[in-house]
Parts: C-alpha cells; structure tokens; sequence
C-alpha cells in the first residue's frame, strides 16, 4: 500500500469519528519508525463524548462507593488511541506489538481531572499505569466503521 | 510440589495418537495442582451415544503433555507398543499367565451370563404366575447329571434356567470342561491380563513437533488459567480465571505465528461473539526475535467497543 492510501483510510475513519460518534480534538500521527522500510501508518487521538472504557475493577469500586457507573465523574471521557485499518488488509502479531510499542499509555497527558489521583487509595483509572489500550477502527468498503477495543496484555473483559 | 509424592510420576498413555490418564487420582491431581482439566471422554458400553455423562480416562492436549513432561511429573507411555511386544513375547512365563488369564476370563464370561439368565428366568417364572414351590422341582430335577449336558445346549435361550443350575467350574478343569460346559469365547478389549511394565521401562519420548507451535497455552497456563477446547466459540481455547466449575470464562483465545496474516475478519468475529458472551477475545503469539527487555510473549485482548 501507499502512503496515501492511509491518509485517506485515516480521514475516512477521523469523519465518521467526528459526524457520527461526535468526538472533538482528532489529530493525526504517523507510527512506526523512519528507519522501516513499510509505508507509515496513521494512528489517530481524539476525545470521546463520553467515557470510552471502565475497567471491571473499576466499575465495582465506583459501585461500593455508591456511585452508579452513570456518575458523571466516572463518565468523563479519556482521550483514546484510534488505529484505522481496512476490512481487506492483513495485519499479524507483529504489527499491533509495533504499535503498542511506539504509543504510550494517555495519548495526552491528563488535565482536569488531577483531583481523582489523590482520592484516598484507590487505583487512579486514568493515570500512567493502567493498560495500554487503542482503538481499531475497522473501514469497510461500504463506509462502515466498526469500533473493537484492543488492549495490550492480559485484561480481564467487561462484565455488560 | 510434595502433592504427588504418593503417587510417583503421573502415567500418560499414548493411544492411537491421543494423550490419556486412566488413574483417577491423576486426574484429580492434575485439575487441583496444575491448573489441568483435561477432557473426560469415557463413555458407557450400554449407552455410548451419551455425551453428557463421561468418565475416565481423561483425555490431554499435546501442550498439555508437554507441560507435565517439561515439569518432570509425569511420563509418557506408549501402550499399544507395550501390548504388542508383550504378547510376541517369546517368554514361557508371560505367555503361560496370559493363557490362563484368558481361561478365567472366558469362565466369568460364562458364569455371568448364566446368571444373568436365570435371574431373568426366575422374575418371568414369578410375573408368568409359578408357584416357588414349581420353580424348586424344576431346579431340583436338573441337578442330576443325566440332563446337566442339556444345560450346554440350552445356552441358546429354549430354557435358560437349566444353566443356572450348572455352576461352571471357576478354574479350568480339563475332565470337566468336555463333560460339563464350555466356556464363552471372549475377545479381550484391554491389556488387563499382561504384565503391566514399569513406567521407567516403557517410557517414550515426547516429540516436540507437536507442540512447537503453541506457546500460548504454557503462557496462559503459567499465569494461572484454566483452559478448555474452545471449539464452542470458535477459538483454540476457553480461557478460565479458576476452576471452570466455579468460574465462567475470561476469554476466547486463539494463538497466532509471530508473522501469521490475522484476518480482520476474524477481530470482528471473535471480537463480536466474545463481548456478546460477556468475554474478551484473545489472540497472542510468541514473538521469535524479542529486543533487549522485549517479552517473547504478547497477547492482547480484543473486545466490541460499544460504538
């Protein structure tokens, strides 16, 4: 593929975010390194109108706290990680170990909600140290996009 | 592991190339100290269409078997070479137990069934409106010699009662056998009546080919998860936090080459039936060629994003 074929992918994708699922602050980056041989793709950030992902641990210890997961606190959206690819590509280990290895945990780094990270001692949810997450955003050739959740490592799914 | 002192290493058989354990114990041991549950996939002989209620032995996955022997805990075994040599042998004292083994075996065959008839018999007799007092004199009358060959003959069903009565010799009795009854002719299922070999003495080697390829399963097993066939899903495997009888699944897991084509459809699919099962769909692989502070292993999990 060429390197114009992500950018349109990446701007296919950043539309749909934006007019379908309303998400502000889209920027895009290229990934991979200069010294890689394959064209660069494009991984995109943006900000969820609401909250993406809760943890199951989370959600539990917002639940014994007596928040419903409905709490607006617990709703404020994170910025993500997006990675577009086309239903007809074929990617392998490698390359998603690639991208998780050339992203850091926040996209951005963490603004207004300093005032969680000192409440009592519970897990900050939103810090550094939790998983690295990204966004697939999967292209197909009618215009649909279809989000899946990917996270790197071993974590434990959402109990819906 | 002081668990499985008492039994010495755990026997795993190769039988027309599956991996099984027969020992009960084994099993419960390998389930509670190894994170194994194995497939139970013995059926029953009266009812072998039921797949509900299964029993030993205990079937294994390859990377199971690789596991246990990489531990040291267990030892392979190859029956079927072990039955055939034992029955070529060419040892007077093996092949003199085996005859006679056989002989018993062909007797019990006979005993069982007779009984089995006359119980029969007897329940018909009863509902059919007999006194006891009828059944008594007829049982009486086929004790004496005279009609105890008639009992060879009655073996066909005409009146099975008759052999009740002729108890068969437990031990072979060359006199008796000709005059009496013979025994069934059984055609042994097992290796039961040969010695068994030491598991030091039979012991193959486990060819790693087999599992090579399957980093994932040790992976998962290392952190602690239980795995059952996924065929259910879709998947290699169904990943379990504990015990599958307690726990309900985490994942469906599905191992990858470092450098396999993953199909997106298959992200969409598992990603999709997993979220819908209130699990995650994990895919992972080794990586051949890990930099310096890389994991060789890296697994990650997929599900719907809910938009």
């Amino acid at each position: 593929m060429q390197d114009r074929t992500y950018e349109h992918l990446a701007a296919l994708v950043v539309t749909n975010l934006v007019h379908q699922h309303g998400w502000t602050e889209i920027k895009s980056h290229p990934v991979g390194g200069e010294d890689c041989t394959a064209p660069r793709r494009l991984i995109i950030t943006g900000l969820p109108q609401r909250r993406l992902y809760i943890h199951p641990d989370e959600q539990v210890e917002a639940l014994e706290d007596g928040y419903a997961s409905e709490h607006q606190h617990i709703q404020e959206p994170e910025f993500e990680w997006v990675l577009p690819l086309h239903i007809t590509e074929s990617v392998t280990l490698g390359t998603f170990s690639t991208l998780f290895d050339s992203i850091s945990v926040l996209p951005r780094p963490v603004e207004s909600h300093a005032h969680q990270a000192s409440h009592g001692d519970t897990r900050d949810w939103r810090c550094s140290a939790r998983h690295k997450r990204c966004l697939i955003a999967l292209l197909h050739d009618d215009s649909t996009v279809s989000y899946y959740l990917m996270h790197d490592g071993i974590v434990k799914p959402r109990q819906n | 592991m002081t668990d499985h002192e008492g039994f010495g290493r755990l026997r795993i058989s190769k039988i027309a190339d599956r991996y099984l354990v027969f020992d009960a114990d084994h099993a419960a041991l390998l389930r509670r100290s190894r994170n194994i549950c194995g497939v139970l996939v013995g059926s029953t002989p009266q009812n072998p269409t039921q797949n509900v209620f299964l029993s030993l032995p205990l079937e294994l996955f390859p990377e199971e078997v690789a596991e246990l022997l990489k531990s040291g805990l267990a030892a392979l075994i190859d029956q079927t070479s072990h039955h055939l040599g034992t029955l070529q042998s060419r040892d007077k004292h093996i092949r003199l137990k085996y005859m006679e083994h056989l002989q018993q075996y062909r007797w019990q065959a006979k005993r069982l069934l007779t009984e089995d008839q006359a119980m029969r018999t007897a329940q018909k007799s009863l509902h059919g409106g007999k006194t006891s007092r009828q059944l008594n004199e007829h049982n009486r009358s086929h004790l004496d010699p005279s009609s105890s060959n008639q009992g060879e003959h009655g073996l066909s069903g005409e009146n099975p009662q008759i052999q009740a009565s002729v108890e068969p010799p437990r031990c072979p009795n060359p006199s008796g056998r000709l005059t009496v009854a013979r025994p069934l002719a059984v055609t042994p299922t097992a290796s039961s009546g040969l010695p068994p070999a030491s598991v030091d003495e039979i012991e193959i080697s486990f060819s790693r080919d087999e599992v090579s390829t399957r980093p994932l399963h040790g992976y998962l097993l290392s952190k602690g998860y239980f795995m059952t066939p996924g065929l259910r899903f879709g998947a290699d495997y169904s990943v379990y936090p504990g015990d599958p009888l307690r726990y309900h699944a985490h994942f469906l897991a599905s191992e990858y080459g470092w450098d396999e084509e993953i199909c997106m459809l298959d992200i969409v699919g598992g990603g999709r039936l997993g979220t819908s099962v209130k699990k995650g769909f994990l895919i992972g692989g080794e990586c051949p060629t890990p930099g310096n502070g890389a994991r060789p292993m890296r697994a990650f999990s997929i599900e719907w994003a809910g938009m």
